[in-house]
């Protein structure tokens, strides 16, 4: 009888064991970025920054009016423009991570391949007190366009810092404009965004 | 020594070995942390020098200039260092901000903007903080220096805060 129940207690350990393994977070769990949800046309704060989504508009070309010259960027799946308002908590920082999460887990990071449009927030100098507007663009197939989710943090990896987990709301039937036309004015702060 | 005692005494061990081996391990964490936190500020009244990483220190002026927004200003930091020891001047690279004197920290613009460079010309005569002590200097020279930071126009109370790396978490406060 003891030795089935010594026979017993090792299987029990041995399970617990096994749980223990498959249950218990890696250390690229406990180290990853802390989440902070939120969503579109509200204000989310993170430690050291606070971003407001304010539009979302999907396209299939965009022309970019810049130095006297306009150039159009095509795209074999679409474009996400992203206007946001985005400002610095305590300290000056420069946000230098955003991604678009499908619904289906890929993420997409911003697209690099307009250079030179207006307001991208990797470039921007967020400075305290002093909201300003920002810009992100993506470009991901068509089939990531519904309940996608924007994250943003300060940098592409950065372990136990805030990172915002935006759900991007768009209708059931979102609307793709033919062409949103970038237009970058005389200073950093004058540029605009139109749907043609 | 019977079971009993060795269990005790080795359980006794563990709690003095479990906190000592943390203390171990986060000791060199703990002295970097500390060597890159402004902790213990060299605090310099207006206009009076203060000596600070081989030179002394002295503000000479602050300048603001409101956007055309109203909300934002350009903050022109001009000051100086009278070099007595180019090689501690030139130690570590300059940590430079701006601050309200409370939590909040304004770091410096990368290039000057066309505004202030209209309104103040001179400031292309200046070096900043950072090429201050990259560039070669000479005892007994005195390097005149100029950083410009964006911030809220309505805030008017700042402060300079200026660190080495090899002397933080000692840092130099300009009013």
């Amino acid at each position: 009888m003891r030795k089935l129940a010594a026979l017993f207690g090792v299987f029990v350990a041995i399970f617990a064991l096994y749980v223990l393994q498959k249950s218990l977070p890696t250390y690229g769990d406990i180290t990853s970025p802390i989440a902070v949800f939120g969503k579109t046309g509200e204000r989310v704060t993170a430690r050291n920054f606070e971003l407001t989504v304010t539009q979302l508009r999907f396209a299939r070309n965009i022309k970019l009016t810049a130095f006297g010259n306009e150039r159009s960027y095509g795209t074999s799946g679409i474009w996400a423009i992203v206007d946001a308002e985005a400002a610095a908590r305590n300290e000056t920082v420069t946000l230098m991570s955003a991604a678009w999460l499908g619904a289906d887990g890929l993420r997409y990071l911003a697209s690099e391949r307009i250079g030179n449009a207006p307001g991208l927030l990797g470039r921007q100098q967020l400075e305290p007190g002093l909201p300003q507007r920002v810009l992100m663009i993506f470009e991901f197939p068509e089939s990531e366009m519904n309940k996608g989710t924007l994250l943003v943090a300060r940098y592409p990896f950065q372990p136990l810092d805030n990172e915002l987990r935006i759900a991007m709301e768009s209708s059931s039937a979102p609307v793709i404009h033919d062409q949103v036309t970038l237009e970058r004015g005389r200073s950093d702060v004058d540029w605009s965004v139109t749907i043609q | 020594m019977s079971e009993r005692r060795y269990f005790w005494g080795s359980l006794a061990a563990l709690l003095v070995a479990v906190p000592a081996a943390i203390a171990l391990r986060g000791y060199d964490s703990a002295l970097a942390w500390r060597a890159n936190q402004e902790l213990y500020p060299l605090i310099a009244e207006p206009g009076k020098p203060v000596r600070y990483g081989g030179a002394e220190w002295r503000i000479e002026g602050l300048y603001q200039l409101v956007g055309q927004d109203k909300k934002s200003a350009y903050i022109l930091a001009e000051f100086e260092a009278k070099i007595d020891d180019p090689a501690a001047f030139a130690a570590g690279a300059c940590q430079i901000a701006l601050t309200d004197r409370g939590e909040k920290r304004w770091s410096p613009q990368f290039l000057p903007p066309y505004e202030v460079r209209k309104a103040r010309p001179s400031i292309d005569e200046r070096t900043t903080c950072g090429g201050a002590t990259i560039k070669p200097v000479k005892a007994g020279e005195t390097v005149k220096m100029a950083e410009i930071f964006r911030a809220p126009s309505e805030i008017t109370k700042f402060d300079l805060a200026i660190s080495q790396a090899t002397l933080r978490p000692s840092y130099l406060i300009l009013r």
